[in-house]
């Protein structure tokens, strides 16, 4: 008794003595966790600069060989190789400079760009459409190269109005060079037309006219891809260029408002496009199509026409269907002035956050694009440049060089679905609304402006 | 007496869980802790944060308050039709796996089937797939041309939709469940089958005995006996069901119109390609708050029955 007596004792006080260690230890062990997450969270959460673009590294080490990075939007193999031949030119001049290119592909691009921006690990050279550029620029992440590209006369190297297109969102201050448009055509199989007796329309009453005799020959008058519905996409940009003024269009794509004659024009449009639908000129099963299949719809030689950019010229004459392109019509014979879906690609900017030397490596790393033999080396691979160069000795496909003549007569025109984040999903969705007759053109042009509008809020920033 | 037995008792409970009062499991405990704070509970409350603000992903963040979520039931009709479309995968995908997998299960186990082992590697095998390479081979399935489900169906004589499933708003649903079942059916026959095995032979050994067939075997001594297993397969495919993104980036991208659009998905467009993270935000603190109801409501119930 006596020994449990003392041992409950002894236990009573061992239990007090180690509940006190025990509070010790959690407290710790609490104190350890907490500071082992605040040390992650501050050290994460700096903005490491000194990494963006190797300045620190560069001026530390005091050494002439640095690095500069380098990221687009084109993914693809034909293009990659031109760029790395770019580079293998852009060295021969610099050879302390090892360019490192990282392209990403189109859907992911933007966001990247964002994250890469926002955490502090920009790239030093990018390229940007107009809406990425607005993005970076507006938040003091791109350079104003306005004197540069004056210095060193790019604008005159450069088709007229080339650079002032780029930069059309902020006039009067250049933050990137363009090279290459991006035209929209009208790809078509001439073996359909030969059969036919047709010709490439002029105007779109001859479009229409093409449209219903291909169909009663039992051909599919025009591809689309309705799960993405591009085509159709690009078919009303280019029939609301017919119908509206320059001034009416841009007061839509730099958010400015909607003009009467611009609503006028897309309802118009859109209109056009349905009727299109409902007269049976694209295929049955359309709506299920993925824009991507597209081409291997095309290969089976059914289909008479479709509308393609310029980078699409390798995978038309890879369906081996004799293919010619033509731009797509003005309204009538009278029209005086036909724009067509045709903007500047994109152009390089560069990272605010340069040093002098790389900012100069980096403009001399633009200017290897105004050099003919590199502005050759793309028109031979499918681009339609920005700069001016003798192309006659060039090694272009039959199907290139009919590309480039259909809209040597026409001017530039905007990819409408770029005048704020997120429209062209809205445009997509309400054509399959109406390909289902689950909507008007008019309502769906309704919905349309509905979105526009808070997208345009959103965009800035309200 | 009274007095000792207190200290007594307290000592004999300490004893029987010396895990808490022991130093060393915390300690053990320590580096999964920090992963959940710092890979969960922390992301939790900087999207909670980021939902309070109009936040574009790359501008300076500017509060707005409660103002995104009043405007995701005023002003976004997109959102409705999202929540409806996910309601309705919820109802689904909380149901019908779960019976195909407790069917098939029964099947495997308590029927005379030979080659169960190769019956039960064929089911998972969708579960080895990634889900969006799954989609992908069922975009080509659906191919209105040149998939193989419309090959058949011409040679069967069976007529099928003119512009396919996945482009046809009044089966694209129906079309994108199947590609869900198929992924997901093979998940729950697993769980049950191993469940099942659990379940005391002698039940059935009794439930014979006293003339109950096949179907009141299942019903009243399978069933029973896997209830606890059914609770969480149920809550399991109701949180996937809610957070269903894949399949819909994969194949439709929510059209034709907005007939596929689902929670997730909605989620996405805000925050990556309409740049409205604050927005998306709020709407992903309300997936979750919707899957945490749902689910809590789901083991209330069971737990009245």
């Amino acid at each position: 008794m006596y020994a449990s007596k003392s041992s409950s004792e002894r236990a009573n006080k061992s239990d007090f003595k180690g509940d006190t260690q025990m509070n010790k230890w959690k407290a710790s062990l609490a104190l350890s966790a907490v500071s082992i997450l605040a040390a992650g969270m501050v050290g994460c959460g700096s903005k490491n600069t000194s990494d963006a673009s190797g300045n620190a590294s560069a001026s530390a080490s005091g050494s002439n060989k640095f690095k500069l990075t380098v990221t687009s939007s084109m993914t693809d193999e034909s293009r990659v190789e031109i760029m790395n031949e770019t580079i293998k030119l852009f060295n021969q001049t610099h050879p302390n400079v090892t360019i490192e290119y990282n392209p990403s592909p189109w859907s992911e691009y933007a966001q990247n760009l964002k994250l890469a921006f926002t955490s502090g690990a920009g790239q030093d050279i990018v390229y940007v459409d107009d809406t990425m550029q607005q993005m970076l620029q507006k938040n003091n992440y791109l350079l104003d190269i306005t004197d540069e590209v004056n210095s060193r006369g790019w604008a005159d190297k450069q088709v007229p109005g080339a650079i002032e297109f780029q930069n059309a969102r902020t006039p009067g201050k250049d933050y990137s060079v363009p090279f290459m448009t991006a035209p929209v055509v009208v790809y078509y199989n001439k073996d359909i037309f030969n059969k036919l007796n047709l010709t490439p329309p002029k105007t779109m009453d001859e479009l229409n006219s093409i449209m219903a005799k291909v169909k009663e020959a039992g051909y599919v008058p025009m591809e689309n891809g309705g799960m993405s519905n591009t085509p159709k996409m690009w078919s009303v940009f280019n029939m609301i260029y017919n119908q509206t003024s320059k001034d009416d269009v841009q007061q839509f794509y730099f958010q400015k408002g909607i003009t009467p004659a611009f609503e006028k024009a897309i309802v118009s449009a859109l209109t056009q496009v349905n009727d299109w639908q409902n007269s049976g000129y694209f295929r049955k099963e359309d709506a299920s199509i993925d824009g991507n299949a597209v081409p291997t719809y095309y290969a089976k030689g059914q289909s008479a026409m479709v509308l393609g950019g310029n980078w699409d010229i390798p995978t038309y004459e890879g369906t081996k269907v004799p293919t010619g392109a033509f731009a797509f019509p003005a309204a009538d014979a009278s029209s005086q002035s036909h724009a067509i879906v045709n903007a500047t690609d994109g152009g390089w900017a560069l990272n605010a956050d340069l040093s002098d030397e790389k900012k100069q490596a980096a403009l001399d790393f633009i200017d290897t694009f105004m050099n003919p033999e590199i502005v050759k080396l793309w028109y031979e691979g499918g681009s339609t440049p920005t700069v001016k160069a003798d192309m006659s000795g060039a090694n272009a496909s039959d199907l290139k060089k009919e590309v480039d003549q259909s809209i040597q007569s026409t001017e530039m025109g905007f990819f409408l679905d770029n005048a704020v984040p997120g429209l062209a999903d809205i445009i997509n969705k309400q054509l399959q609304m109406m390909s289902f007759h689950k909507t008007t053109p008019e309502q769906a042009w309704e919905e349309i402006k509905k979105e526009y509008n808070k997208l345009v809020l959103v965009a800035q920033g309200q | 007496m009274k007095q000792e037995a207190i200290p007594y008792l307290k000592r004999i409970i300490k004893r029987r869980s010396p895990e808490k009062t022991n130093p060393l499991a915390y300690l053990f405990l320590l580096p999964a802790f920090a992963m959940v704070i710092w890979f969960m509970v922390w992301p939790a409350m900087q999207t909670f944060y980021i939902s309070m603000t109009n936040w574009d992903g790359i501008s300076p963040k500017r509060f707005v308050g409660m103002q995104n979520y009043i405007h995701l039931f005023t002003d976004e009709p997109m959102f409705a039709k999202a929540i409806k479309n996910t309601l309705l995968w919820v109802l689904g995908g909380a149901t019908v796996p779960v019976w195909l997998g407790l069917v098939f299960a029964n099947l495997l186990v308590r029927g005379k089937v030979k080659f169960t082992k190769w019956y039960q590697l064929g089911f998972f095998f969708p579960q080895i797939i990634s889900s969006v390479i799954a989609a992908v081979i069922w975009k080509w399935i659906y191919d209105p041309t040149f998939g193989p489900l419309s090959a058949i169906l011409d040679k069967l004589g069976i007529a099928r939709p003119v512009a396919g499933w996945l482009g046809n708003p009044d089966l694209v649903m129906i079309a994108l469940f199947v590609i869900f079942v198929w992924g997901s059916f093979g998940y729950t026959t697993m769980i049950f089958t191993a469940a099942l095995q659990g379940v005391d032979s002698q039940l059935y050994d009794a439930a014979n005995i006293d003339g109950c067939g096949a179907w009141g075997q299942f019903r009243h001594v399978s069933i029973p006996g896997l209830r606890q297993t059914i609770t969480t397969v149920v809550i399991l495919m109701t949180i996937g069901s809610f957070s269903v993104f894949d399949i819909v980036m994969a194949t439709t991208k929510g059209g034709p119109g907005y007939s596929s659009y689902v929670i997730s998905y909605y989620v996405y467009t805000q925050g990556f390609i309409v740049n409205r993270l604050g927005f998306a935000a709020a709407a992903s603190i309300l997936l979750t708050v919707f899957i945490l109801i749902v689910s809590r409501s789901i083991i209330l119930i069971r737990e009245k029955d």
